[in-house]
């Protein structure tokens, strides 16, 4: 009988991978954890991704990391939960942070170096999705190191970001169908 | 370490080792400084008050570097 951590760990893996072909053919690297195994992933995206346009000119670097659980589902079902993330879009050329979706609401622990227990003295000060935004120009207020809030980010939503509205070149035709379907598929198991 | 296995090619799955490197480089390209200072600071509360998400993206990577065993210290030891 399959092991339905690792079926749900492969769904997880098969979408988020699938969503990342619209914009390269690289592989998101997983890291398990060491005690608890494939029950706790890490996603990352690093070495940063550069991201071209159509003239195939240099325009970002993209980095991420997506930190996930497999918890209970219905019966004896697991599903995958997305617990943070980071997501990092810089300047190709001096790596500076252009834009940054975050959601780390889990303080690590200062003695056991693990996440704590919930409560509300282990939450981390912005622990509410949010985003950074580094703009230079001089008619609007400093948005550095300003956490402007938002719903919790999908990485699909990242690359749509980028494929829609930043000239990024798309590695596919048909990256709105893939990015549609992967959308679908998230809204499904998403648990907020 | 269950995951310090060998690297499971098809699911692209990186050994702990693989996780510490990714780590020590991050935190040495981040902070200028090492992994194990990092620790030492973090565990020191000198990044308590500190309004950085920079720190937090290092915190995401620790627990997959075995350094958390490694380093873990006793609650009785002062949080």
């Amino acid at each position: 009988m399959p092991n339905p951590i690792s079926q749900a760990n492969k769904a997880f893996q098969a979408n988020i991978q699938y969503a990342l072909s619209a914009l390269t053919k690289v592989h998101w690297k997983v890291y398990e954890h060491p005690a608890k195994g494939e029950l706790v992933r890490l996603y990352t995206l690093f070495p940063p991704l550069t991201l071209k346009n159509r003239l195939s000119q240099a325009l970002f670097k993209l980095s991420a990391h997506v930190h996930t659980e497999v918890i209970k589902s219905e019966g004896s079902k697991k599903r995958v939960q997305t617990t943070e993330y980071i997501y990092q879009i810089a300047d190709s050329k001096d790596l500076k942070a252009l834009f940054e979706f975050h959601w780390h609401p889990n303080k690590l622990d200062r003695n056991s170096l693990e996440p704590a227990k919930l409560g509300s003295t282990d939450r981390t000060p912005f622990g509410r999705p949010h985003a950074h935004v580094r703009a230079h120009d001089k008619r609007f207020i400093d948005l550095n190191k300003r956490h402007i809030p938002t719903g919790r980010v999908a990485f699909e939503d990242v690359i749509f970001f980028l494929l829609d509205d930043c000239e990024v070149k798309p590695a596919r035709a048909d990256w709105k169908a893939v990015l549609d379907k992967t959308s679908k598929e998230l809204e499904k198991n998403k648990s907020w | 370490m269950k995951a310090a296995t060998a690297q499971k090619s098809e699911t692209h799955v990186q050994t702990t080792a693989q996780a510490r490197r990714l780590f020590n480089r991050t935190v040495k390209s981040s902070l200028g400084i090492s992994a194990i200072e990092f620790i030492s600071n973090y565990q020191n509360g000198m990044y308590e008050d500190r309004d950085d998400c920079d720190i937090m993206s290092l915190l995401m990577l620790l627990p997959f570097t075995g350094y958390s065993a490694e380093y873990a210290k006793s609650n009785k030891s002062g949080k």
